[in-house]
């Protein structure tokens, strides 16, 4: 029996070619686009699964409570975390981590890096890395051991074995090699090529007592990400309101003196990627977003629902040609329930075969995602699940109603081929194709409006002039060398202005100053860039009130200050005018008076308002070299600028971007979802298009004798296709009056999470109504034109 | 094996309930060879249905083997007519996409055959019909008399006791038709098939036994 089903399936799927290219390429397309979000999905939701102790694994995030503001960064301060660990026996470890940027060398090779972390000796016991060589509970204990993964020992040593070898750090401290652990998983919140002992950086800074004094027992310096590991069965929430309990019991004094204290908040290790969007993310991590991984499910099931529509459409419209067979099945002896079986089990073996097809697909589509999206999908056993699923669920879904539906004509009528479809089925499957357009619909607007606010973010005017800066890093080491080397790269023609300074979209500090005009007990911490007196010119950013630094004041390297309007409006002093000799008391480093007042500019993702900025000059915390370059032969430039780089700072790595990647950078979950939503929106237009081109050529086969008769009675080409192609046009309208207020609804919701976002403009839906419009006509009128064209004699004799 | 009494069966168009069968009265005995004739629109193809229980009639009796069928449900009937009748369609209804084998060979898959009865019987069939050779053929690649051949072969291969055959001949040419026809007098005289025909034909109706005729969905004589 059911050779025989599959044999007559088979065969009607050969027979019918069109038909079963369209269903299944249609299909195919639907399922390759689910699977390969199933397999990003996957991604998103292992990140640091990996961990065997991930469930006991949390992060400590602080909150600093300000008076007129709080905080939520991802870091705490060493302090906290210690304190914790000495007070409650429910954390069975702590680590801690903390950025460095060093040179490291080796052998002459100098290497500028800046993704190490020093790490506490706990870190591989309670971190899952696989240890290649080496001690994992020792590797990390005493000072000036490093653990590195192996694509950093390969870049050190190259072939050569690394454990117990010794590395320059900084060109004069020595470090050893303790540790080879394997790559970290790219399911990882964080990344990093080699762990540093944090007794290293106690070490160094042994005799400096204002080092032990603000980093290590200062409770508001947020430079650790610590991390805690709970013994079995804690609950952690519980633990978390007892935390609390005990740090303001701590801070009390604190409180009192600046007004200021923190709690502090665990956050599940495994939620870190996907929900995590923290104030002083580590560094160059792009956490992604559960909303987006929502955005994309959402846009792979509508594919392939859209598919799924084609499938019931076509099958249902074709059923008519085989009336005949299911009526004689009847006749000799079918029950109605085997019929549906049959059905069933023909539109299975059509999803079999359209996931066969889907898998070829995503061969070819993987490495593509992989390199927009910037992941590393891999085939795991879900894989096998998931078309399952997808075979029986698709089979059913898709095979029901025609089977039920063709199952349902009596045997005489359809034997005599009588049996035409109701009323309710057609509209049902009117339903369908308005369905099918609404949510092609949809997904035009919803990229149109998504690719405009990109492009809205990566050309507005954001107050300075992130093109042609290049930016050069500087090691701790190279900060002697810095002046000199400004200095000689400014001599290049080439090179129109150049600055120190710390400034970068990605993170700028946050310190607490005292302005002029709040209490004692009123410290606000407000982001600062330390520049020097080009940091203005280079990016080009205006001044509303005031002047820049200059050379010509002598104290305005150690007592004048640049605020920016927020900052104005943030300490109360009325406008740029006013707050001109305003004094300010920083981080308790610097006291002066502002000078001078800077238009407001982005100086961090647009997703935020500007929030109050204090510049000034500090020569010891700038790291950066901006310059900004003329553009006529840009790689010359860069060759210039390297070798001079080369010819003072001779012992560091050469390490350089361009702020405009960077700033673009930040976007980068919105460039991933322009990309995968552009793609999906074609890929569900080209469905519903291949659906209703098929639709089209069976209702026109349908008609054939009608519009023969039409001809012979004189009706022009132009009139048959408006007949033919009428029907079809009043749907996608419909379609649209459906679609586009969904999509003005979802995405006004979307843009709502930009602080700086364009207005949802209505020619945005008239290009997209007229779009699917255009889409639907070409496809119909195609085959109606054919129709018409025929000669009527033709037609009228096959009846 | 076949009463039929008071058989009332009509339909609506137009507002105007229009009159198939009226008032049928009819007895078919096991082993007859009846022909049922009349001009377009009589109700012969209606009567054929009724009998073939296909359809259904407002009013009358009608008893298949002293069973009240007009009592039975819609299952039972299929059940019954699975197990006792044959069809044969003036335009044969083979499967397009099943072969000569496949197309004989389905009735049997929906009355739980097992592989082994079911190869035996068919090749049994095909063998009987002079179509061995034949066998993986599709039906496109057939003549119309060798399409009705596996249409009869089809009919006949789940053993029934009645036959019902509506204009069986009218696709054919006269040689073919007659071919068809002393089949039907060999099957009905030889394994005492009952058969019960619809045709146009007066050639054709003089194989049966028995002729009705029917005029405005009444009996007007029976011969």
């Amino acid at each position: 029996m059911l050779k025989n089903y599959f044999k007559i399936a088979w065969r009607n799927i050969w027979n019918n070619k069109l038909f079963s290219v369209i269903n299944i390429v249609g299909l195919a397309i639907g399922i390759a686009c689910c699977t390969v979000i199933f397999l990003y999905v996957n991604n998103e939701l292992s990140y640091d699964h990996y961990h065997t102790k991930a469930n006991r694994l949390f992060r400590l995030t602080t909150i600093v409570h300000q008076p007129k503001k709080n905080d939520h960064f991802a870091p705490s301060s060493p302090i906290t975390a210690a304190k914790l660990k000495q007070q409650f026996p429910e954390i069975e470890n702590i680590v801690r981590l903390n950025e460095s940027k060093r040179n490291i060398s080796y052998k002459g090779k100098h290497f500028y890096e800046n993704d190490m972390l020093y790490a506490d000796s706990a870190l591989l016991d309670m971190f899952s890395y696989e240890v290649i060589e080496g001690n994992p509970k020792k590797a990390l204990s005493s000072p000036y051991s490093i653990v590195l993964t192996e694509s950093a020992a390969k870049k050190y040593f190259g072939n050569e074995p690394a454990f117990g070898k010794m590395l320059q750090f900084s060109d004069t401290i020595n470090l050893m090699v303790t540790g080879i652990i394997k790559d970290m998983p790219q399911n990882s919140h964080f990344h990093c090529e080699s762990f540093l002992s944090r007794s290293t950086m106690n070490d160094m800074n042994k005799n400096n007592e204002d080092w032990n004094l603000n980093n290590e027992n200062n409770w508001f310096n947020c430079n650790s990400y610590s991390y805690i590991l709970l013994k079995e069965n804690v609950d952690y929430l519980k633990l978390q309101s007892k935390m609390n309990a005990f740090i303001e019991k701590e801070m009390a004094e604190l409180k009192k003196q600046y007004g200021m204290d923190l709690n502090v908040e665990l956050q599940k290790i495994t939620d870190i990627h996907l929900k995590s969007h923290l104030d002083a993310e580590m560094k160059d991590e792009v956490n992604g977003d559960i909303t987006y991984v929502y955005i994309f499910i959402g846009a792979a099931l509508l594919t392939l629902l859209i598919a799924c529509c084609n499938f019931i459409n076509l099958s249902t419209t074709r059923s008519l040609n085989r009336s005949k067979e299911i009526g004689l099945r009847k006749v000799i002896g079918a029950r109605r329930p085997q019929l549906i079986a049959q059905f069933l089990g023909e539109s299975m073996l059509f999803s079999l075969i359209a996931c066969v097809l889907s898998f070829l697909m995503v061969l070819v589509m993987k490495p593509a995602f992989n390199s927009f999206v910037g992941t590393s999908l891999t085939f795991n056993a879900g894989i096998f699940w998931l078309y399952l699923i997808i075979i029986i669920g698709i089979g059913i879904l898709a095979g029901l109603y025609p089977a039920v539906l063709m199952s349902s004509f009596s045997p005489i009528q359809s034997l005599k081929g009588k049996v035409s479809h109701g009323i309710s089925d057609i509209i049902f499957r009117k339903g369908l194709v308005i369905f099918q357009f609404s949510i092609a619909i949809i997904l035009i607007v919803g990229t149109t409006l998504i690719l405009q606010q990109l492009n809205f973010i990566q050309s507005r005017n954001i107050g300075l002039k992130k093109e042609q800066v290049l930016t050069l890093e500087l090691a701790a080491s190279d900060a002697p060398k810095a002046d000199l080397l400004l200095k000689e790269l400014l001599k290049n023609p080439k090179v129109v202005n150049g600055s120190l300074n710390s400034f970068s979209f990605k993170g700028t500090s946050n310190i607490t100053a005292l302005p002029e005009g709040a209490a004692q007990n009123e410290m606000t911490a407000s982001y600062v860039i330390c520049a020097d007196e080009n940091f203005l010119k280079t990016y080009q950013i205006a001044l509303t009130a005031g002047r820049d630094f200059s050379k010509s004041f002598a104290t305005d390297a150690t007592e004048a200050f640049l605020v920016n309007e927020a900052a104005v409006k943030s300490f109360n002093w009325k406008n740029p005018k006013n707050a001109l000799g305003k004094k300010i008391e920083w981080g308790g480093l610097k006291n002066g008076k502002v000078i001078g007042v800077v238009k407001d500019f982005n100086f961090a993702s647009l997703h935020e308002n500007i929030k109050p900025l204090i510049i000034h000059v500090y020569p010891g915390w700038c790291n950066k070299i901006s310059l900004r370059l003329k553009t006529d032969n840009l790689p010359a430039t860069m060759i210039e600028i390297e070798n001079s780089w080369k010819s003072i700072a001779t012992q560091s790595a050469y390490k350089y971007h361009f702020m405009e990647d960077e700033f673009n950078n930040q976007y980068r979950s919105e460039q991933n979802m322009k990309t995968v939503l552009s793609a999906f929106t074609f890929l569900s237009i080209l469905v519903a298009c291949l659906g209703l081109f098929g639709l089209a050529s069976f209702t026109i086969k349908q008609k054939v004798k009608e519009i023969g008769i039409r001809k012979v009675l004189g009706s022009s080409v132009s009139g048959i296709v408006q007949l033919l192609s009428k029907d079809f046009l009043k749907l996608v309208i419909i379609s649209f009056i459906i679609g586009a207020p969904v999509a003005w609804y979802g995405m006004n919701k979307w843009l709502q999470d930009y602080a700086y976002r364009i207005e949802i403009k209505f020619w945005v839906f008239a290009l997209a109504g007229l779009l699917a419009f255009l889409i639907a006509f070409l496809t119909v009128s195609i085959q109606a034109f054919k129709a018409a064209l025929s000669n009527p004699v033709k037609s009228l004799r096959t009846e | 094996m076949i009463e039929l009494k008071n058989i009332f069966k009509s339909v609506k168009t137009g507002g105007e309930k229009i009159f198939l069968l009226r008032d049928i009265h009819l007895k078919i005995k096991e082993g007859e060879f009846v022909s049922i004739m009349g001009p377009s629109g009589s109700g012969k193809s209606t009567l054929l249905n009724v009998i073939g229980m296909l359809d259904g009639f407002e009013e009358g009796e009608y008893l298949f083997l002293q069973e009240p069928i007009h009592k039975f449900k819609e299952r039972q009937r299929a059940e019954l007519y699975k197990k006792y009748i044959g069809f044969v369609f003036q335009a044969y209804h083979l499967i397009d996409e099943l072969t000569v084998y496949e197309n004989i060979e389905t009735p049997l898959l929906y009355q739980d055959y097992k592989s082994t009865d079911r190869k035996a019987m068919v090749s049994h069939m095909l063998d009987r019909f002079n179509m061995v050779a034949k066998k993986d053929l599709f039906p496109s690649q057939l003549s119309g008399g060798q399409q009705q051949l596996v249409g009869i072969a089809r009919a006949l291969i789940a053993k029934p006791k009645l036959l019902l055959a509506d204009e069986p001949t009218g696709n054919l040419n006269s040689r073919q038709g007659e071919e068809i026809m002393e089949l039907f007098k060999k099957l009905n005289y030889e394994d005492g098939v009952t058969i019960i025909q619809v045709t146009h034909s007066e050639k054709n109706a003089s194989y049966g036994s028995k002729i009705i005729h029917l005029l405005d969905g009444r009996i007007d004589k029976q011969l």
